[in-house]
């Protein structure tokens, strides 16, 4: 099945506008909103089952799309394009984020990105060579995990004092135990194969206030994919995603003490609900060097993550600069207080 | 011919100080210890050093019979009390060196107040470890040096910090300052990707969460005792600052060799 969704006012393909936050049509400026548009105005087309080729309702074009693809546009047309048959049943997201940075806000602020790059090389800084930017709809899973902790551990207090010429070190030991439980909500662990995980895991956080249940013409103009790994499959990464910060929780009930070793910790985390949710992010590749680069943004907040190349020189200049004016202030410092060489 | 009086009175007057001045003595070797040339060459020394810091430096050695069993303590401050050196004025400031051959003990003491500031009885102490070997060597020429040299250089250096202290050293603040720099720099390097800016608190539900069981049960002390070692290096006693019977207040540092 083939979504568009057209415009009441002009019939034109609307897509989602990022700042107003609704449908908009480009041909007639209209306005529809997400909650209050009419389904009539969706067109739907059913296609075979599993289907890579779709057909296009504007302009008869094949829509040729790869396997995980939920969202795109008519490359012939450009019409915006949403494949709801893969976006049912099982493959259907409780929860979307929408873009609330628009491709135009996007790329000035990747270019700003570029030009603030203390070790990147200066042709790189231009950011001239930008070869696509593409909003895309990363799926996640979005878990509740429960943690049921059981520690036992000794603690020791230590104290120093000096009695006549001796100086006494006195060490008591504590028996330490703590049951506890500790609840972490809606952790995102990215559930597409193609989305690299450190880059995916950096773009965190997002903010949850704007989590909206899905509809699909959030879609609408847009790249999606569909998840390929289960929730089930990624509980393994979520759980080590949480782990330092079970860790700290742990530490943060064990106050006091000059040392703890732990004796047994026991951490049974179980999965209380996972959520299939869409998160916008842009994805730019910029070729430099004859090198494609990589960069994602937080399409809701802005934040960019991406390892940008390295300049040599600069990394030369600023460490030698750094190093220097350190040495001239431990200088300045010896010379007042006088202990010249 | 009043004038005439007047100004040769004022004459008078002047040149008994500056030939003090330039006859003030800075070695006096009662147990006769250095030999004609050694005591003439510390004796140029001391008065260079002297008027370079203004200070007067002053090498004192006494034997049994000027001790008339007296402590070196003593021995130094009837000295000062007697003698008055001083650079700016008569029981001022001076920096001593004072060597006992009887008990083959050292007493180094500065009198003054810019001199007990710099030259407090931890600085003295520093300097008399310095040059301790060289008066067991019997090498008292070398000890007079090295005690100008290094009594010259920490009167330069701010009381607020030890001058010999691993802080001061060229090589020290080179090594601190190339560490800081690959520090921030590598910093700046590996944070180039991106930075994670998730912590534990991002995704903690407080109010989901909770201590269900806790105790913390005392089971019992150990106590370990060590000796404080006595900071007495090189064989002498610490000693220190006091006050000589003329009420007269130094700082000093006390040692054998």
């Amino acid at each position: 099945m083939i979504l568009h969704y057209k415009c009441p006012n002009c019939g034109s393909d609307m897509k989602y506008d990022s700042e107003s936050g609704n449908l908009s049509c480009s041909s007639c400026g209209n306005n529809e909103h997400i909650d209050s548009y009419d389904e009539i105005h969706i067109e739907k087309t059913f296609e075979e089952e599993e289907a890579k080729e779709y057909q296009c309702e504007n302009c008869g074009a094949v829509v040729i799309t790869d396997a995980d693809t939920t969202a795109t546009s008519c490359s012939f047309c450009r019409a915006p394009v949403v494949l709801a048959d893969r976006l049912s049943g099982d493959l259907a997201p409780a929860r979307v984020i929408p873009f609330t940075i628009s491709k135009e806000e996007a790329m000035a602020a990747f270019k700003k990105w570029c030009k603030n790059g203390r070790l990147t090389p200066k042709g790189f800084m231009t950011a001239d060579r930008v070869k696509s930017v593409t909003g895309i709809y990363v799926p996640f899973w979005m878990y509740d995990l429960d943690n049921d902790i059981e520690v036992k551990a000794t603690g020791t207090k230590v104290r120093t004092y000096t009695r006549g010429d001796y100086r006494y070190t006195e060490t008591h030991y504590y028996d330490v135990y703590r049951s506890l439980e500790a609840r972490y909500v809606k952790v995102p662990v990215d559930a597409s194969e193609k989305m690299d995980d450190e880059l995916m895991d950096k773009l965190e956080p997002y903010n949850y206030s704007e989590l909206k249940d899905f509809k699909t013409p959030y879609l609408a103009g847009y790249l999606a994919e569909k998840y390929n790994y289960t929730d089930e499959q990624l509980f393994g990464r979520v759980k080590s995603k949480i782990q330092s910060f079970v860790d700290t929780y742990i530490k943060s009930t064990i106050s006091g003490y000059t040392s703890v070793t732990y004796q047994q910790r026991d951490i049974r985390t179980k999965p209380v609900n996972s959520d299939y949710v869409l998160l916008p992010v842009w994805m730019v590749y910029y070729d430099f060097d004859k090198k494609e680069h990589t960069f994602a943004m937080n399409g809701q907040t802005g934040k960019i993550v991406g390892k940008p190349p390295v300049s040599y020189k600069k990394v030369a200049l600023w460490f030698s600069s750094i190093s220097a004016s350190v040495y001239a202030i431990f200088l300045i410092i010896t010379l007042i207080l006088g202990g010249g060489y | 011919m009043k004038k005439v009086l007047i100004t040769l009175l004022l004459l008078f007057a002047i040149i008994p100080f500056s030939v003090m001045q330039a006859e003030s003595k800075h070695v006096y070797d009662n147990a006769d210890i250095l030999t004609e040339s050694e005591e003439q060459e510390i004796e140029q020394l001391a008065a260079q050093y002297s008027e370079e810091k203004e200070i007067q430096y002053i090498i004192l050695t006494a034997d049994e019979i000027h001790l008339q069993r007296r402590d070196v303590v003593k021995y130094m401050g009837d000295f000062y009390d007697e003698e008055a050196p001083g650079y700016d004025k008569p029981h001022g400031d001076t920096a001593m060196l004072t060597i006992d051959m009887e008990n083959r003990e050292v007493f180094l003491s500065a009198f003054g107040e810019r001199p007990m500031n710099y030259l407090d009885d931890e600085r003295l102490t520093q300097i008399r470890e310095y040059i301790t070997q060289d008066l067991t060597n019997e090498n008292y020429l070398a000890a007079s040096k090295k005690f100008f040299e290094k009594a010259d250089r920490y009167l330069e250096v701010n009381p607020i910090i030890n001058p010999d202290s691993i802080l001061l050293k060229w090589w020290f603040q080179v090594l601190i300052a190339v560490l800081i720099g690959a520090v921030i720099v590598g910093t700046m390097v590996f944070n180039l990707g991106g930075k994670v800016t998730v912590n534990h608190q991002t995704y903690f539900d407080p109010k989901q969460s909770r201590i269900r069981n806790r105790h913390d049960r005392y089971v019992r002390k150990t106590v370990t005792r060590t000796k404080i070692p006595k900071n007495n290096s090189s064989g002498g006693s610490g000693g220190g600052g006091g006050v000589t019977g003329g009420g007269r207040s130094f700082s000093g540092s006390r040692g054998g060799f």
